[in-house]
C-alpha cells in the first residue's frame, strides 16, 4: 500500500511541479504582454488573444491537478476494496481448514478463488493437501484450463485478441499457481502455442506442477517430457532459466539433460551451467568440469565460472582449470583465475603471482582479489609482487589491491610505488 | 497463551497466522511495516515477533538490527519469509533472529517452534 501511495506521490510531485513551470511561462509571457501592451507596441487583439490563452492554460492546469486526485483516489478505493475482499476470504478460508467451518457454496467469485490460490502458496503438509481438495471441490484446475483455452476460440473472432490473450494468460496463471498434476497434459500442448508469452506461461505452469507432484514414476515421466521440451523450444534463456529455477529437486535431472544431450544449442547449455552454479546442484559439479574445455568460450567461461558459484573443483579438474589460464578469451582467463581459489595454495599461489603481470587488466585484478582470499600465503605474495615484481603493472596492481583492502595505507603505498 | 507481533505485509499469510496463533489461544497483533513495528514494540511486551523480510518501505533485518543493536531487546524473533536461500537465512540469523521457517510452512510446526521460544522465556524470566 505504501508502495502504491508512494508511486502517486512522486507522480503528484511531478504534475505539480509541471504545472507550476507552465503557469510561470503563461504569467511571464502576460507580464510582458501587458509590459509591451501599455507602450501600444502590441495590438489589442494579440493581447487579448494572449489573456484568452493565459486563462485557457491555467483553467487547464486546475483541471489536470483535480482529475489527477480525483483519479487518484478512486482507484485507492477499488484497490483497497481489492485488498479487503481478498482478506476476507483468507479469513473465511482459514476457518474452514483451521477450524472445520463449512465450505461456502460455489461458484467462487474472483476473491474466492485469489484467496484460495494465495493461500495454497503459504501453507504446507496437511493444510496444504486440504487446500488442493478445496481446488478440486470448486473445479479451479478446469475452470483455469477452460480460461485459457475459451480465449484461444475467442480470438478468431473479430476484435477479440488482446481480450483473448489476457484471459488465456490469466488462464494459465492460475493452472501454474494451483500445481494440479492434470494440468501437465494441457500444459504441454500449451507448449507449441504461436504466442510466445502463452508459451512461456505454459513452461513456467508445467515447472511449478512438476515441483509440486510427489516423487513418482508419473513425476519421473512428466519430467522426462519436460526435459525433452525444453530442448526444443525457442524462448529466452532467461524463461528458460526462470523454468529450471522453478522445477525445485527436479532442476538437476532437466539441466544434467541439458548439459549431457548431443542435441541440446549452446544457449541450452549455457543456461544449463547458469542453473548449476546458482542452485549449487553439486552432484552436476562433473558435468560442468568436462564444459571447460569446450571449444566455444562463453560455455568455457560458464563452466567455470558455475564451478566457482559451488565452490567445488571435482578431482581431476585442476589441470583444466590451469589449461585455461593460458586461453586466448580474457573473460575465461579471468574466470579460471578466480576458480584457482579452489585449488590447493601450493599450486594456485605461485600461479596467481605470475598472472598479476597478465595482459589483460581484468585478469590481473582477478588475480590480485584470488590472492587476498586465499589468507597469509596469499596476502604475503601480493606483497612480495608490490615490492619485487619486475613487471610495472603486476607491481600497480598489487600495490592498489591491497591499498583498497586495507592492507597497507595511503602512505606504504607510495613509498611501494616510488621505490622501484 | 502469549503476544505475539506478527510484521507482515501479506493479507492472506495476515489472515492465516491470525487463525494459526488462535489455535494455540495466542493473541496476535498483526501490522504491515517496520515503524508500526517499532511502535508496537515501544508499547506492548510481545512474547515473540514473527518477521517478514521483504516489507514495504523496508527490509525486515533492519527491525532486527533495531531490536538487538539500538534497543538492545530480547525478544525472540522467528523470521517468516518466502526467500529461501542459505546466505539470506545465514544473514537473518547473524543479524539475531532466533529461527527462520520458510513459506510455504506449516502451522504445527510453525506453533511447535513459537511454543518452544515462549516457555524458553518464561523459563528463563522464572530462573531470574
Amino acid at each position: 500500500m505504501r508502495t502504491w501511495r508512494g508511486r502517486g506521490d512522486a507522480l503528484y510531485a511531478s504534475l505539480i511541479l509541471g504545472l507550476f513551470v507552465l503557469e510561470t511561462v503563461v504569467l511571464a509571457v502576460l507580464s510582458w504582454a501587458a509590459l509591451v501592451g501599455s507602450g501600444g507596441v502590441l495590438p489589442d487583439s494579440a493581447f487579448r488573444n494572449i489573456v484568452i490563452g493565459a486563462v485557457l492554460a491555467t483553467g487547464l492546469a486546475v483541471l489536470l491537478a483535480t482529475s489527477f486526485v480525483l483519479l487518484y483516489h478512486v482507484l485507492t478505493q477499488r484497490r483497497a476494496g481489492v485488498v479487503g475482499g481478498i482478506g476476507e476470504w483468507a479469513s473465511l478460508w482459514a476457518g474452514v481448514v483451521f477450524s472445520g467451518a463449512a465450505a461456502p457454496e460455489g461458484p467462487l467469485p474472483r476473491d474466492g478463488v485469489e484467496a484460495l490460490i494465495a493461500m495454497r502458496e503459504v501453507l504446507r503438509g496437511v493444510d496444504g493437501t486440504r487446500i488442493d481438495e478445496l481446488f478440486q471441490t470448486y473445479r479451479i484446475p478446469s475452470m483455469a484450463l477452460e480460461s485459457a483455452r475459451a480465449g484461444f476460440r475467442r480470438r478468431r473472432l473479430p476484435g477479440g485478441g488482446r481480450q483473448a490473450l489476457a484471459g488465456r494468460l490469466d488462464g494459465l496463471e492460475v493452472l501454474a499457481r494451483v500445481r494440479a498434476p492434470e494440468a501437465f497434459e494441457p500444459l504441454m500442448g500449451f507448449l507449441s502455442d504461436e504466442t510466445p508469452s502463452v508459451r512461456r506461461a505454459a513452461l513456467q505452469g508445467l515447472a511449478r506442477t512438476i515441483a509440486a507432484m510427489p516423487s513418482s514414476t508419473v513425476r519421473s515421466r512428466a519430467t522426462e517430457r519436460f526435459s525433452a521440451a525444453l530442448r526444443t523450444t525457442d524462448l529466452p534463456a532467461g524463461v528458460l532459466e526462470d523454468a529450471l529455477i522453478l522445477l525445485g529437486d527436479v532442476a538437476s535431472k532437466v539441466a544434467g539433460d541439458l548439459l549431457r544431450s548431443p542435441d541440446a544449442s549452446r544457449s541450452h547449455v549455457l543456461v544449463a551451467l547458469s542453473v548449476v552454479g546458482k542452485m549449487g546442484l553439486l552432484t552436476l559439479s562433473d558435468d560442468a568440469a568436462a564444459l571447460v574445455g569446450d571449444p566455444h568460450s562463453d560455455v568455457r567461461a560458464s563452466a567455470i565460472r558455475a564451478l566457482c558459484r559451488l565452490g567445488y573443483l571435482p578431482p581431476g579438474s585442476e589441470p583444466s582449470i590451469i589449461a585455461a589460464l593460458r586461453d586466448e578469451v580474457e573473460f575465461v582467463r579471468s574466470q579460471a583465475v578466480r576458480a584457482l581459489a579452489l585449488a590447493s595454495a601450493e599450486v594456485a599461489v605461485p600461479k596467481l603471482h605470475c598472472l598479476l603481470a597478465d595482459q589483460s587488466w581484468w585478469v590481473r585484478r582477478s588475480a590480485a582479489q584470488t590472492l587476498l582470499r586465499m589468507g597469509a600465503r596469499g596476502g604475503a605474495a601480493l606483497e612480495d609482487a608490490a615490492r619485487r615484481s619486475p613487471d610495472k603493472y603486476a607491481r600497480q596492481m598489487a600495490v592498489q589491491s591491497l591499498l583498497d583492502a586495507g592492507k597497507i595505507d595511503p602512505a606504504e603505498a607510495r613509498r611501494m610505488r616510488e621505490a622501484v | 497463551m502469549g503476544q505475539v507481533l506478527v510484521v507482515e505485509d501479506d493479507v492472506v499469510v495476515c489472515r492465516v497466522l491470525e487463525h494459526v496463533l488462535e489455535l494455540e489461544d495466542h493473541e496476535a497483533i498483526v501490522v504491515h511495516d517496520v515503524s508500526a513495528a517499532k511502535d508496537v514494540l515501544a508499547t506492548h511486551d510481545v512474547d515473540i515477533v514473527l518477521l517478514d523480510l521483504m516489507l514495504p518501505g523496508g527490509y525486515g533485518l533492519e527491525l532486527l538490527t533495531y531490536l538487538r543493536r539500538e534497543v538492545g531487546m530480547s525478544t525472540p524473533v522467528i523470521v517468516l519469509s518466502a526467500i529461501k536461500h542459505e546466505q539470506n537465512v545465514v544473514e537473518a540469523l547473524e543479524a539475531g533472529a532466533n529461527d527462520y521457517v520458510s513459506k510455504p510452512f506449516s502451522p504445527t510446526e510453525l506453533l511447535s517452534r513459537i511454543r518452544k521460544w515462549v516457555e524458553g522465556r518464561e523459563d528463563l524470566a522464572r530462573t531470574r
